[in-house]
């Protein structure tokens, strides 16, 4: 326990940001206490209302709070890129462990699936899929998905491939550990310190492709508070209310920054190997 | 006058308040071989990498004194270190292949080596390289010069490296391990190109490995060291036929010989 | 036990390994190896590198199979083994490592290193770990609370000591040491080989040994066999090495040995040139090149190992005639 605790003590850095990430984290779960107002309640005659006491952040062309629909916007923005950020990892590191792995035919198709995915560019690809699913936010997850496994598993490939050939590993089958074995308690931990870090600074580039989705009007759908989706409803009254692009463009970038930030301190705490 | 004397020196590292070596002390000829022999941890390369003053960092002699040619080795400054390097005193590796940049060709570090130290041209240079890797029995020095380092073999290599350590026909020639990554017929024909060395041009050696019977072969002098501290020092015949101290006694039982100790029956 | 009296338990049959090197040209790692594992006994394999004693072993605990050829144990061709079956015969063939601190999975602590093995088989609870590392540890002669250490703390003999109890933990028949004490110093080396013999007396284990040092090989085989570019060109008696070693090439190697009861004054011995890259094997006599004997044939007819005397076998021109006893 103690020596859990010396690592925040000597990464300050890290200590910061991952508070940082607990307090999204935090405004997300208790977005109904801290919003002023409800996020879906339109008072038309309120609308396009600059910042003041009233409406900290102003209104939107709605007349609904954007203060409540930023911090509302959390759950949603949050959220979703986690879970996708999550589905990529699983999926990627497995399909990389096996294709590194087991080499020969596995190795062969999963690669060259990998290879047509990045054949497109993967914004491209995303939204042909989400124009054929349907816009939804799910959807929108599912296609970022589908073209972002691909990089987790070249990762985890290359690192098993690197390690497959080391005395260990031979030991491990020598002395009879089945397949399983050897891919779950050796291929699996050594890997998911690189793959870890890897996810946590995609986290921010994720939420941006989300809102890029959303934007472009491929996922979440109005009347739902979406960071992407709010920055595309303000463009339309950039000059006369900039406060609707302001506030969450703010949002999204201060949450991007401190994920990317938190991914690239997470690597100095990872990565000095040996535990003593 | 000698040509080395190391005056009861000792060696510590940073912080670490066990010195690494301790009160050692040596003094050579010209033309003297002086093997050092000790097992992992014994301190023998800090012995070399000292007076080359190449002690990694932290490193610090901090007792006693290496007069080289009777002028003290660690009072010079940088300047003086890179005329002594090279041309005076030079130093093999274990592997030479690690100390030349491996995606160079051998020629151009070779033909660089040179010109740091002697004003020459590039063709010249390139000359006088391949000149001493056939003098080390590389046989077409001109192929050799346009190889790539992992395309020559083990025993190649340690032969570039000891021709661009003799370049300068150096007074004292440190080698670190010279022959133990290598394979018993290569290491045998290295030994001999070390003999020639001395016979053609009088170099005076320390050569620090943990293989005995190289040492003993080698060494007109030999130096057994363990945790730091000589435990014994003298002649070879002092120290193989003679050895005074039971680690020494253990150390040569322990080498496996040719119809010596056998395990089973 | 004589050599001839211990029953064989393991025989490889013209084993033959290619693989395709990085220019895309056949590498022959082991050419036609026939070699076999006495009950008990050590049969050490020296070579330079290259050669293709790693590869060699590197089959018989079936890391990899065999292009061609066999290997026989138990009654059956090991290397057609699959799945379940192939995992089973595991259990009596181990091996233990040559560089002590790759061995090991890096965050593993020794108790759970140790006894990996019989978890993998189910032979224990995880309940019995603890008490079944401690007796491992006894076994190899180590202080029985080192079970809750991390090998990388610990010095390189003390590591391969883990590697050997993790190898004996199967009890297995066969244990092959692939240059198992190459990176330990000579002191710690003796006491090694000590532990491996003791071992071998109490509990019957055949090893098969691979080393670059033949001084070594010789004092604790049974039989050793000198390979070179993936063939074997003699196999003898271990205590007939120092005296009775007929191939030019071994006694090559022989004569590079650097010794502490050698005449200091004689120059070494050492045949020049260096052995070709295995990729290019000439056809005839692989030691052809650099053979102070070479004669016609030896550039065009490949030599086969033929008797030469009790217990002895050599590959070469010099003495094909002398075939029948």
């Amino acid at each position: 326990m103690q020596g859990k605790l010396k690592v925040f003590r000597k990464n300050k850095m890290f200590t910061i940001l991952l508070l940082l990430a607990v307090g999204i984290g935090l405004v997300a779960v208790f977005a109904p206490f801290i919003a002023t107002h409800d996020p879906a309640e339109a008072i038309l005659t309120d609308a396009l209302k600059a910042p003041s006491k009233e409406h900290w952040f102003g209104t939107d062309k709605l007349g609904r709070d954007l203060f409540s629909r930023v911090i509302y916007g959390t759950r949603v923005s949050v959220s979703a890129s986690l879970i996708l950020v999550a589905v990529i990892f699983v999926i990627g590191s497995i399909l990389g462990i096996l294709a590194g792995y087991f080499g020969g035919w596995v190795d062969t198709v999963i690669m060259r699936i990998a290879d047509m995915m990045i054949a497109f560019p993967g914004m491209v690809l995303a939204i042909a899929v989400a124009g054929i699913l349907g816009p939804s936010i799910t959807n929108a997850v599912i296609a970022i998905a589908l073209v972002s496994w691909t990089k987790y598993a070249r990762l985890a490939r290359s690192l098993v491939l690197k390690m497959k050939n080391c005395d260990y590993v031979a030991a491990a089958r020598v002395t009879g550990s089945t397949t399983t074995h050897i891919l779950v308690r050796y291929m699996f931990p050594n890997v998911t310190p690189t793959l870890v870090i890897t996810a946590a600074t995609d986290i921010g580039s994720m939420m941006l492709e989300l809102a890029g989705l959303s934007f472009l009007g491929f996922g979440a759908r109005p009347p739902m508070a979406e960071w992407g989706l709010m920055l595309s409803e303000g463009r339309a009254y950039m000059q006369n209310a900039p406060w609707m692009m302001i506030f969450p463009g703010l949002a999204i970038l201060i949450v991007v920054v401190i994920f990317n930030l938190l991914g690239d301190s997470l690597r100095d705490v990872l990565d000095p190997r040996d535990e003593e | 006058m000698d040509l080395l004397n190391i005056k009861d020196i000792t060696v510590t590292y940073g912080k670490n308040p066990k010195p690494t070596i301790e009160h050692f002390s040596l003094d050579m000829k010209e033309g003297e071989i002086v093997s050092v022999v000790g097992e992992s941890g014994s301190g023998k390369t800090t012995v070399i990498r000292s007076v080359l003053g190449l002690l990694p960092g932290g490193g610090k002699v901090t007792q006693g004194d290496i007069l080289f040619e009777g002028q003290s080795l660690l009072k010079l400054n940088k300047e003086q270190w890179r005329d002594l390097r090279g041309s005076q005193m030079s130093m093999i590796f274990q592997d030479s292949g690690a100390m030349i940049n491996p995606i160079r060709r051998i020629g151009d570090q070779f033909v660089e080596y040179i010109r740091t130290h002697q004003k020459m041209s590039k063709k010249e240079a390139w000359k006088k390289g391949v000149e001493m890797l056939e003098k080390m029995r590389l046989p077409s020095g001109d192929n050799i010069m346009k190889s790539y380092p992992f395309q020559l073999s083990g025993g190649m290599r340690q032969r570039v490296g000891i021709a661009m350590a003799m370049t300068f026909q150096p007074k004292l020639l440190l080698a670190d391990e010279p022959t133990s990554a290598l394979d018993v017929t290569t290491q045998a024909q290295i030994v001999r190109q070390f003999m020639e060395l001395r016979e053609t041009y009088g170099t005076s050696m320390i050569v620090v490995t943990h293989n005995i019977g190289v040492a003993a072969y080698m060494a007109d002098k030999l130096i057994v060291m363990q945790y730091g501290k000589v435990v014994d020092a003298g002649t070879r015949d002092e120290v193989m036929n003679n050895p005074t101290n039971e680690y020494t006694k253990n150390l040569l039982a322990a080498v496996p010989e040719m119809g010596g100790k056998r395990y089973v029956g | 036990m004589s050599v001839k009296e211990a029953p064989v338990i393991m025989e490889a049959k013209h084993v033959t390994k290619k693989f395709v090197s990085g220019s895309g040209r056949p590498l022959l790692a082991c050419n036609d190896v026939n070699l076999q594992v006495r009950k008990g006994q050590t049969l050490g394999i020296v070579g330079e590198s290259g050669c293709g004693k790693s590869s060699f072993v590197k089959m018989i605990v079936q890391l990899y199979p065999p292009t061609e050829g066999e290997i026989i144990y138990g009654g059956r061709d090991i290397t057609k083994l699959k799945g379940e079956e192939l995992r089973q015969c595991r259990k009596k063939i181990q091996m233990v490592f040559q560089d002590p601190s790759a061995a090991f999975h890096p965050k593993m602590k020794v108790m759970d290193i140790v006894t990996e093995p019989l978890l993998n088989f189910k032979m224990i609870k995880k309940t019995e770990k603890e008490a079944k590392a401690k007796e491992l540890l006894r076994m190899v002669d180590l202080p029985e609370d080192f079970v809750y250490r991390f090998p990388h703390n610990m010095s390189g003999g003390q590591r391969q000591r883990i590697g050997i109890a993790r190898a004996l933990a199967l009890e297995p028949e066969i244990i092959v040491c692939d240059e198992a004490t190459s990176a330990l110093d000579v002191s710690v080396q003796d006491r090694v080989i000590e532990l491996l013999v003791r071992l071998q007396k109490e509990k019957g284990i055949s090893f098969v040994f691979i080393c670059h040092d033949m001084a070594l090989v010789q004092s604790f085989a049974h039989q050793v066999a000198v390979m070179y570019l993936g063939n074997i060109v003699e196999v003898l008696p271990g205590n007939e090495v120092g005296t009775n070693a007929m191939h030019p090439y071994t006694q090559a190697m022989l004569g590079a040995i650097f010794s502490t009861r050698m005449d200091f004054t004689k120059k070494i011995e050492s045949i020049e040139s260096e052995a070709p890259s295995p990729v290019d094997v000439p056809p005839g006599c692989p030691f052809q090149n650099r053979c102070g004997h070479c004669m016609e044939i030896c550039r065009t007819q490949k030599p086969q190992l033929v008797e030469v005397g009790p217990n002895h076998q050599a590959a070469c021109h010099l003495f094909q005639g002398k075939t029948e006893r």
